[in-house]
């Protein structure tokens, strides 16, 4: 009876293989993932992003290029499709339009915390900080999972209901804003050896 | 009879003093009333700037605590259990937001409000859709989109943009205004006027009594400043510091005359006339005026301590088993004239039309009589009948002086005057106190603080302003528009750092109408958006609520400041715009201003504009104060002279040896503090009336007693040393007091503490050294003390 003494044999396997693989499952959480995100950043990617908003008859499409430095850099470079550079550091916001620079704190409206935030530690893999702005909701699988920001502060809510970072491992792919109204805009990041 | 008749009317009166200040009695605290009435509706304009102007109504808090975070919380908590207490009309601890109900009701008005825009024609349409595409394609998108459907030309944007300064505020950290070293930073705008310092106090003890509650077992302080704090402080400060001081002194001084007299019945007495003073003072100026002044009673009282010696020189004339009638039949005729002619100097203040020095006149000369008459009527009834039980009473025995002869003394103390008089007038120094902030009896740490903060904050204090006076708001708004060409080129050119017009808040309803009108039509705007979309991705229909709105804003009837009700834009309107007895100002507030002269030139050239600069006012209505005060302190030296001179038989001989001590004593004073670096202020002539008091009653004493002992030897030795041992006791428990009070470090205190404690030492040696000489054959006995003299 092959298969009668394989039976125990291939159910201890299974046992042991799931005793091994309870450590890898438990840890697979949103600490882990922005943990695993901070470990891989790149110090510069492409983006497109695509805003599809009621106000416009198609989809408004800009590209540019995002620099990232630890720990609070994120500078972000519009270069088609709009214009401006837009630059967070420390707690403000540094916005260069049309050849005029303003300074804005980034506290000075809760939502502009919270969008910083959202852009800064997703890339940066800050998981304390997007604790701090949102709620956490880890779906999907290592290979491909989605991690959906809920902001903690009502006024947050009233221009952004959520936001969705996709990806796959340890490489953050997409951030999508979904605001009031139905207006939503989906950035897309490109990394530079092509993936 | 005459006896229980005194006793009878003195306890009268004080039971009905008692009655009245229990009643009646309220020490007012406002600092106007020691300005000068203001001289023109201008300086009143400055009076009420400093007192209730938006700079002067600020509070602020500083929270320290371990973490930064711990601090925002705790300046979250404490501005929001404060925000329910009447006593603040704004608590802010970061950018004030409108709130939602209110930015709906401008917001409708933006069109009027808001001179954003370059037109509505088809480009400049254009133009702003290209602009708000940008923005649509920033990361800032889902704040800037609100509006963006209704207002695609951003005036809304533009106008709060235009109030709210939000570029040179502290920097923000965890939500909350923070500065650069780490401490949460609030702004409290007080709803209390800043001279109700009873109702500050009771303010600020709430605050801190808030924060006691909430930071309950945690590291974290909090520093409270401001005007109002730091008037409150100083309050405070010259209380705790009078009072440890004030009982020092009373101690010295007491234990002082329980040595000489060996008499608790004696020492009790002592404190009558000066009691009966104050009463009576209090009495009379609250009859007089309706309220007492705190600094009436403060002044009133060292003008007083001239009431101190008068039980002095009775007592130290007072023979064991003698009736105490014969002592005041030597002291009384002096200490009258004395009396007379000081009360009446004092009284000289009346003329000056300064309520503050009307009431300290009034207050001063009513308790000096009073202490006189109780002198006189009250004591020598409650002192034993006979003398019995008295004892000769201690004290140092003067030598009188033979050498060198009166007319070489005279000499020596004229050129002394002379010299003094001289570094006065030529002395390279400033003799004035012009300052302001100098005579703040706080230290310049506690200054330095606010100030520290204010700049944090960015609340500069507004010091200088452009005051426009007119005949309605609607007036003053329009004027207040066609200033902004100028302050803009000043800007621009570097004159000023930055200024805050009437009008940024509110146009005119002439600049509303006039917007109003320029709207275009429906159809207009409806034809140039078509036009102004085309090419960029926008839906068409997309800014129907635009058009919509712009249509209804011309229906809308202007605004005007009487439709802001108590809105946070009522407001900050409220101090730049507002109605004083039937007429209009609007005050523009400048900032960082580095040349005035533009300024105080524009208003030179137009009428009904003033430029104010706060600082100099304030020093020009001191220096008038203080000229006043010196007047009326020369006037009333020269009433005491007339009196003098008819109370003592019309002699001029006479007069100038009662004068000439005492005068001499003024002027080395003065000297002497200005030698010591002191800049003269409004405190040290006020001591000087003190000095002044006194002086006379050492002349008086002195030369009369001189004059005596040149008669008949058996009476005259007993006479010099009652008079000389009262003398030196009355100056040196002056001395005593004064001498304490100047230890203060404190302006006020210090100023007069010195003044009268070298005052007393001066007019005291220099009346002793002028006393008319002893015939030598009759004085002999006082041979060997005199040449040990220096």
């Amino acid at each position: 009876m092959t298969t009668g003494a394989l039976k125990p044999l291939r159910s201890l396997t299974l046992l042991l293989g799931l005793l091994l693989a309870l450590p890898s499952v438990a840890e697979w959480g949103p600490k882990a993932l922005l943990a695993s995100l901070a470990e891989a950043v790149q110090p510069e990617l492409r983006f497109v992003e695509e805003r599809h908003d009621e106000l416009l008859g198609i989809p408004l499409r800009s590209e540019g290029r995002l620099e990232f430095r630890a720990p609070d850099y994120l500078a972000k470079t519009i270069e088609r499709g709009g214009d401006g550079s837009f630059v967070i550091e420390g707690d403000s916001l540094q916005v260069t339009r049309r050849g005029e620079l303003h300074q804005i704190p980034l506290d000075s409206h809760p939502a502009l915390r919270a969008l910083a935030t959202a852009l800064r530690a997703s890339l940066g893999g800050d998981y304390a900080a997007l604790a701090e702005q949102f709620a956490l909701e880890l779906r999907g699988e290592p290979a491909q999972w989605r991690l959906i920001l809920v902001p903690h502060q009502r006024e947050v809510r009233r221009l952004l209901e959520s936001l969705e970072l996709g990806g796959s491992d340890a490489r953050l792919l997409r951030i999508s804003a979904y605001e009031r109204g139905g207006q939503r805009s989906v950035t897309t990041l490109i990394y530079p050896d092509g993936d | 009879m005459p006896r229980v008749l005194s006793l009878a009317v003195w306890s009268l009166l004080v039971v009905a003093a008692l009655a009245l200040l229990q009643q009646r009695l309220v020490l007012g605290s406002d600092m106007q009333f020691f300005l000068p009435p203001a001289a023109s509706p201008l300086q009143q304009q400055a009076l009420d700037q400093l007192q209730a102007g938006a700079s002067s109504q600020i509070l602020l808090l500083a929270i320290e605590a371990g973490e930064e975070a711990e601090a925002a919380g705790l300046s979250r908590a404490l501005a929001e259990s404060l925000r329910g207490d009447t006593a603040f009309r704004e608590v802010l601890n970061r950018p004030e937001a409108l709130p939602e109900e209110e930015a709906g009701r401008w917001r409708a008005y933006r069109y009027l409000l808001s001179d954003a825009a370059l037109g509505f024609d088809a480009s400049a349409l254009q133009q702003a859709l290209e602009a708000r595409l940008d923005e649509l394609a920033s990361p800032l998108a889902a704040l800037l989109r609100e509006d963006l459907a209704a207002d695609p030309t951003a005036h809304y944007r533009h106008w709060l943009a235009t109030w709210q300064q939000s570029g040179d505020g502290p920097q923000l950290r965890h939500g909350v205004w923070f500065t650069a070293d780490g401490r949460a930073l609030l702004l409290l705008r007080s709803a209390l006027p800043t001279y109700d310092l009873d109702a500050q106090q009771a303010a600020l003890a709430q605050i801190h009594a808030q924060f006691a509650a909430l930071a309950d077992e945690t590291e974290a302080s909090l520093l409270v400043t401001g005007p109002a704090a730091l008037a409150v402080a100083s309050r405070d400060t010259i209380r705790a510091e009078l009072q440890w001081l004030s009982l020092l002194a009373s101690g010295a001084v007491a234990l002082l005359l329980l040595w000489a007299w060996r008499s608790p019945r004696l020492w009790l007495l002592a404190a009558l006339p000066l009691g009966s003073a104050i009463l009576a003072g209090l009495s009379v100026t609250l009859l007089l005026f309706g309220q007492v002044h705190g600094i009436t009673l403060a002044f009133g009282i060292t003008l007083l301590g001239v009431a101190l010696d008068y039980p002095l020189h009775l007592f130290s004339h007072l023979r064991p088993n003698q009736p105490p009638g014969q002592a005041l039949g030597k002291v009384w005729p002096r200490l009258r004239l004395g009396a007379l002619s000081t009360a009446t100097g004092y009284l000289a203040m009346l003329g000056s039309g300064f309520p503050g020095l009307m009431q300290l006149g009034v207050f001063a000369a009513s308790g000096l009589l009073a202490a006189a008459l109780v002198t006189r009527y009250v004591l020598p009834q409650l002192l034993p009948a006979q003398g019995q039980g008295l004892r000769a009473p201690r004290g140092p025995l003067l030598p009188t002086l033979r050498q060198p002869t009166v007319a070489r003394r005279q000499g020596v103390v004229l050129s002394l005057a002379l010299a003094s008089l001289a570094w006065l007038l030529l002395s390279p120094q400033p003799l004035w106190q012009q300052d302001v902030a100098a005579l703040s009896p706080l230290p310049a740490a506690d200054r330095q603080q606010e100030g520290e903060l204010r700049r944090a904050l960015g609340q500069g204090e507004l010091n200088q302003m452009l005051l426009l006076q007119g005949e309605s708001a609607e007036e003053l708004l329009q004027r207040s528009e066609s200033l902004q060409f100028s302050l803009e080129d000043w800007r621009e050119q570097g004159v000023l750092a930055g200024y805050q017009l009437p009008s940024d808040y509110l146009p005119s309803r002439a600049t509303q109408r006039a917007r109003q009108q320029a709207l275009p039509t429906t159809a207009a705007l409806s034809a140039a958006l078509a036009e102004a979309q085309q090419g960029l991705p926008f839906r068409a229909g997309a800014f129907a609520p635009f058009v919509e709105q712009v249509a209804a804003s011309r229906t809308l009837t202007p605004l005007t400041p009487a439709d802001l009700g108590d809105s946070l834009l009522a407001l900050r309107l409220a101090p730049l715009l507002f109605e004083r007895d039937g007429q209009w100002w609007a005050v523009v507030q400048l900032q960082g201003l580095n040349d005035p002269l533009p300024l105080s030139e524009l208003a030179a050239a137009q009428a009904q504009l003033h430029y104010l600069d706060l600082a100099s006012e304030t020093g020009a209505m001191l220096a008038s104060l203080r000229e006043a005060a010196l007047r009326w302190l020369v006037l009333g030296a020269l009433l005491i002279a007339l009196i003098l001179w008819w109370g003592l038989g019309r002699q001029w001989r006479a007069l100038g040896e009662v004068l000439l001590p005492v005068g001499a004593a003024l002027l080395a004073t003065l000297a002497t503090v200005h030698l010591l670096g002191e800049l003269i202020a409004i405190f040290h002539l006020v001591a000087l009336l003190l000095v002044l008091g006194l002086g006379i009653d050492y002349g008086l004493f002195f030369r009369r007693e001189g004059q005596q002992t040149a008669g008949p030897r058996e009476a005259g030795q007993p006479a010099w040393a009652a008079t000389s041992r009262a003398l030196a006791l009355c100056a040196i428990s002056s001395l005593l007091v004064f001498a304490i009070l100047s230890l203060s470090a404190m302006p006020v205190l210090h100023a007069i503490g010195l003044t009268v404690s070298l005052g007393v030492l001066y007019s005291f040696l220099f009346a002793w050294f002028l006393a008319p000489v002893a015939d030598p054959c009759h004085a002999s006995d006082n041979n060997d003390r005199t040449s040990a003299q220096p």
